[in-house]
């Protein structure tokens, strides 16, 4: 990669001269939000509130958030279809209706509405067009993989206006692959899809990130997020609450189930944990809580345990990082809203209410 | 322009729906043309003329405004498909351009398959009566043809450009002011001495001008035949269909094509 | 604020050429405004005349009215846009001068009772409004408001139609030698044009043989027929008025074809062939029996479209025979 944005525009040759720049330009973002502010209604209603947001090139970017938080309204704006009242956007340095961001950008409605009357081949080849790709010499291959990595290949010919809501969101990402994008935003790319269609969706996401293709991702599924995504905002009431990496939220508890149900000694579990740099939260029958130092050191801990003969069923992170995090920022959404109706503060059917790994805005926590 | 804008939307046009519906529209003007065509007067021959290649071309313009409805099965919202599209490296002058041509060449090409074919019938009745058909081909109907389609299309691509409920408001504006006008001044196309002087002082001008403000026809053999400047007309012509066009693209470009804002 | 690369803006050249065209179509309003001189008028109007139902010249140039209103400054404003619309076309103005005689006919307060006679007369029901006339005043087209293309499309339509009428009118005042013209010149170039009736070349035939030119009048007969351009289909089994033609040319006797016309709940049939009996003997020299056939179809019928009994109506007055006056015929009637 010469520099980022060589590497993601078209039509910007680097020169030798423009080498130089290269570690200047190395530094331009892949999407830069400042003071964003978007309003409804003459600005009556304000969706987004000075919004900042940052992210480089390479990231799988996720915004999450509760519903009406202005997570779409915020997309809208960095696809520049819809306009903003105050602030700027920057894709690749660029602004973001400008034909060069066009031409390497993928997006996928949250609602996909297409050409009814097409078949998704002739849609894809619509999109292909679209794009500027049909002239690529890879062109028909690259549809013929795009369905196929989608897998409609075998109702290609079909007319879209028979296709179903997963079929269709399918589609859609198939139409996002054939425009060959460095940047993609994707509105709910799971939304109305079975979980096979869910586990092709995350197979994407580590093939974007592996090509090193910057992706926004606008999903409620957190578990989904977590997996796939390097960095994640919490958005609420049009503003960016949180903005980190994953890893700093991501849980470093181990969870050990012992095959039989049968618990080895304290003693022997904690010498062996002392070998590969974990600690021991918790023991009981079923399972023990084990705390790393660090989520690398996890094969070590798995490695010693097996050498130390202690036999184990399954052994797990606690997936709840994410979701404990959103839990928490939308109890305290809840908590100020009630604090303002009701002088007591009560919060009467708060998150906190509910079993662990589930959040009322998803339907994750299942693995 | 956008090739592939205009070879999908062509491809729409031509969809069986379409098709189907534009063939019946197209065998009965057809058909009346050419029955007109072999009665070997000069009147009947003018009425043909004047048929084909005047009232016929804002119907089919018209009707390619309602061809994405007809042969789309459901029901589509402009902001979430036109979203997608201009996701797409496409200008938004581009794609308002692009829909003019490709809307101005189906209609061409509809009108000569219709002239194609009255032309046809008007043979094979004429056959009965050994009457030699009436020819309404000539220059001025070409050059009316061809630049009454680009007016129509312009004003229709600027109507479509507008969100659906403003639209409807704009469709019954301007058939409300072409009623008004036709009472006034009847058929009137063009007014030769626009004047300023006469428009203070009349409501018959005043109704001249305002249609000259709407109107996107053109009457070659008027211009050409007219004793006063033509200039007039044709700019008036011209400055027409470049305004439609030109507020089609701010409408575009100013437009929030997102389902969050529906 | 146009930065270039950027798809949701305007395009300077088009914003330029689209202020460019408003400032030269302002400019050229303002320059025909103050500063172009108003055309020649095209047309140099004539004062209108009372009708002359006596002129024997019909085929003369036709007249063209131009009727208007003239109470108010609209009206007034309205008919001079009319004008200009229909007038200042330089094909039209060279046909209404080379083959019409244009009369203005303005209807106000002033001179209202020669020109509201002169409307009356002609049945004008609409202003501002165009009637073209024979020279008798018989009623030929009436226009108003048209695209100057139509316009000059039904002047042209005038004068093809203004021949077969004439010669009707001809066939009124027994002007053989006028009827027979008129009839060479509908036939002519415009032979079987929707204003030439059925039983045209009937009449054209007995014209002709009151003109003793007996060769031509079988002639016509024989070859118009043969080449009449109404399919078999639509002319149907009776083939009317063939039977009259074959009478004339002798093939069928009188009384063969008064039994073909025997059916005929209108007397259309009776009319016509009474009318072609009568005067087939009437040049035979059989004065008596060919009045009394001209009776026959003079009482088939007494409507002004009947025009068989009308032109046998008029021969019995040239023969001294008294009969009654037909229902006036009403000038509105156009030829369609």
């Amino acid at each position: 990669m010469v520099s980022a944005m060589g590497s993601a525009l078209r039509g910007y040759s680097v020169t030798t001269e423009a080498a130089a720049a290269a570690t200047e330009q190395k530094k331009v973002p892949a999407v830069l939000v400042e003071g964003l502010v978007k309003s409804y209604s003459f600005g009556r209603i304000k969706a987004l509130d000075g919004v900042n947001l940052q992210v480089d090139e390479g990231d799988i970017f996720a915004l999450i958030g509760p519903n009406g938080a202005g997570k779409t309204t915020l997309m809208g704006c960095m696809l520049a279809l819809l306009r903003v009242n105050k602030g700027r956007v920057k894709i690749f340095g660029k602004p973001a209706d400008h034909i060069d961001v066009r031409r390497v950008t993928g997006f996928l409605p949250e609602r996909p509405s297409f050409e009814s009357w097409m078949n998704a081949k002739e849609f894809l080849q619509f999109h292909q067009m679209l794009a500027g790709r049909s002239a690529d010499e890879t062109a028909a291959e690259d549809i013929k993989q795009a369905l196929e990595a989608v897998e409609l290949e075998t109702v290609s010919k079909r007319q879209i206006s028979k296709y179903s809501r997963g079929m269709l969101q399918r589609l859609g990402l198939a139409q996002v692959m054939v425009g060959k994008p460095k940047i993609c935003f994707l509105d709910e790319p799971t939304s109305g899809m079975d979980p096979p269609g869910m586990e092709m969706v995350r197979t994407l996401l580590t093939q974007f990130r592996k090509q090193g293709v910057t992706v926004i991702v606008n999903s409620h599924h957190l578990d989904e997020i977590e997996r796939a995504c390097t960095r994640f905002a919490f958005i609420r009431k049009g503003k960016i609450m949180t903005q980190e990496s994953i890893s700093n939220v991501a849980s470093k508890m181990m969870i050990a189930c012992w095959a039989g149900g049968v618990a080895p000694e304290a003693a022997i579990l904690n010498a062996a944990l002392n070998e590969c740099g974990g600690t021991l939260a918790d023991l009981n029958d079923e399972h023990a809580k084990i705390m790393l130092n660090d989520r690398q050191d996890a094969s070590k801990v798995i490695e010693t345990l097996v050498k130390n003969q202690i036999s184990i069923e399954e052994i797990f992170f606690d997936r709840r990082g994410l979701s404990e995090l959103f839990k928490v920022e939308v109890s305290d959404e809840r908590r100020s809203d009630d604090s303002k109706n009701s002088p007591t503060g009560s919060t009467p059917g708060s998150t906190q209410d509910l079993p662990p790994g589930q959040t009322p805005d998803s339907n994750s926590g299942a693995n | 322009m956008n090739k592939a804008i205009f070879l999908f939307t062509m491809k729409r046009y031509f969809h069986w729906v379409n098709l189907a519906v534009g063939t019946i529209l197209l065998l009965f003007c057809s058909i009346t043309c050419g029955m007109l065509q072999t009665v070997d007067t000069p009147l009947t021959k003018e009425a043909a003329r004047s048929f084909l290649f005047g009232p016929l071309i804002p119907i089919m313009v018209s009707y390619l405004v309602i061809s994405p409805q007809v042969a789309n099965s459901q029901r589509r919202k402009d902001g979430e498909y036109l979203s997608l599209i201009f996701s797409r490296p496409i200008e938004r002058w581009s794609y308002v351009v692009t829909k003019w041509l490709t809307g101005s060449t189906f209609v061409l090409l509809v009108m000569t398959l219709q002239v194609a074919l009255s032309y046809g019938i008007s043979c094979i009745v004429g056959a009965f009566f050994s009457v030699q058909p009436g020819n309404v081909l000539d220059g001025y109907a070409i050059i009316d043809g061809i630049l009454n389609t680009l007016g129509f299309t312009a004003l229709v691509v600027f109507i479509s450009s507008m969100p659906q409920r403003y639209a409807a408001i704009v469709v019954l504006l301007y058939a409300y002011i072409i009623f008004l006008l036709s009472f006034t001044v009847g058929t009137a196309s063009y007014l030769d001495s626009l004047s300023i002087e006469q428009v203070s002082k009349n409501m018959t001008a005043i109704a001249q001008l305002l249609f000259s403000i709407f109107c996107v026809g053109f009457d070659s053999y008027h211009v050409v035949n007219s004793s006063n400047l033509p200039v007039a007309n044709v700019l008036i012509y011209m400055s027409n269909v470049v305004l439609y066009l030109t507020l089609a693209t701010l409408v575009m470009s100013y437009r929030e094509f997102f389902y969050a804002n529906d | 604020m146009i930065e270039p690369g950027r798809t949701n803006l305007i395009p300077k050249t088009l914003l330029g050429l689209c202020i460019a065209l408003f400032i030269m179509r302002a400019s050229a309003v303002f320059y025909g405004t103050y500063f172009q001189k108003a055309p020649a008028k095209a047309i140099t109007w004539q004062q209108p005349k009372p009708i002359d139902r006596s002129r024997r010249d019909l085929l003369s140039k036709p007249t063209l009215y131009f009727f208007y209103e003239d109470y108010s400054p609209l009206q007034k404003v309205t008919a001079e846009v009319f004008e200009s619309m229909l007038f200042q076309n330089r094909e039209v103005a060279r046909l209404v001068k080379d083959e019409f005689i244009p009369v203005k006919v303005a209807i106000n307060t002033s001179n209202s009772e020669p020109a509201k006679s002169l409307a009356n007369t002609l049945g004008v029901y609409q202003y501002p409004s165009i009637y073209i006339t024979l020279p008798n005043g018989k009623s030929i087209h009436q226009v108003s408001w048209q695209s100057d293309r139509m316009f000059h499309a039904f002047l042209n339509d005038a004068l093809i139609a203004r021949a077969p009428k004439a010669a009707g009118a001809a066939l009124e005042n027994l002007d053989w030698a006028l009827a027979c013209e008129a009839y060479e010149l509908a036939f002519k170039e415009h032979a079987y044009s929707p204003y030439s009736g059925i039983c045209d070349e009937i009449y054209w035939s007995i014209a002709l043989r009151h003109q003793n030119n007996e060769a031509k009048a079988k002639q016509v007969l024989e070859r118009e027929w043969k080449e009449r351009r109404i399919p078999e289909f639509i002319r149907g089994k009776e083939d009317w008025p063939k039977p009259c033609i074959d009478y004339l040319l002798g093939k069928i006797t009188a009384e063969e074809l008064e039994k073909k016309a025997t059916l005929d709940p209108h007397s259309y049939k009776k009319a016509l062939s009474q009318y072609v009996i009568g005067e087939n003997l009437l040049l035979q020299g059989k004065r008596d029996e060919a009045i009394k056939a001209l009776k026959l179809s003079a009482e088939a019928s007494k409507a002004y479209y009947m025009h068989d009994s009308k032109y046998a109506r008029a021969q019995l007055r040239q023969l001294g025979e008294k009969v009654e006056d037909e229902k006036e015929e009403s000038d509105l009637r156009s030829i369609y």
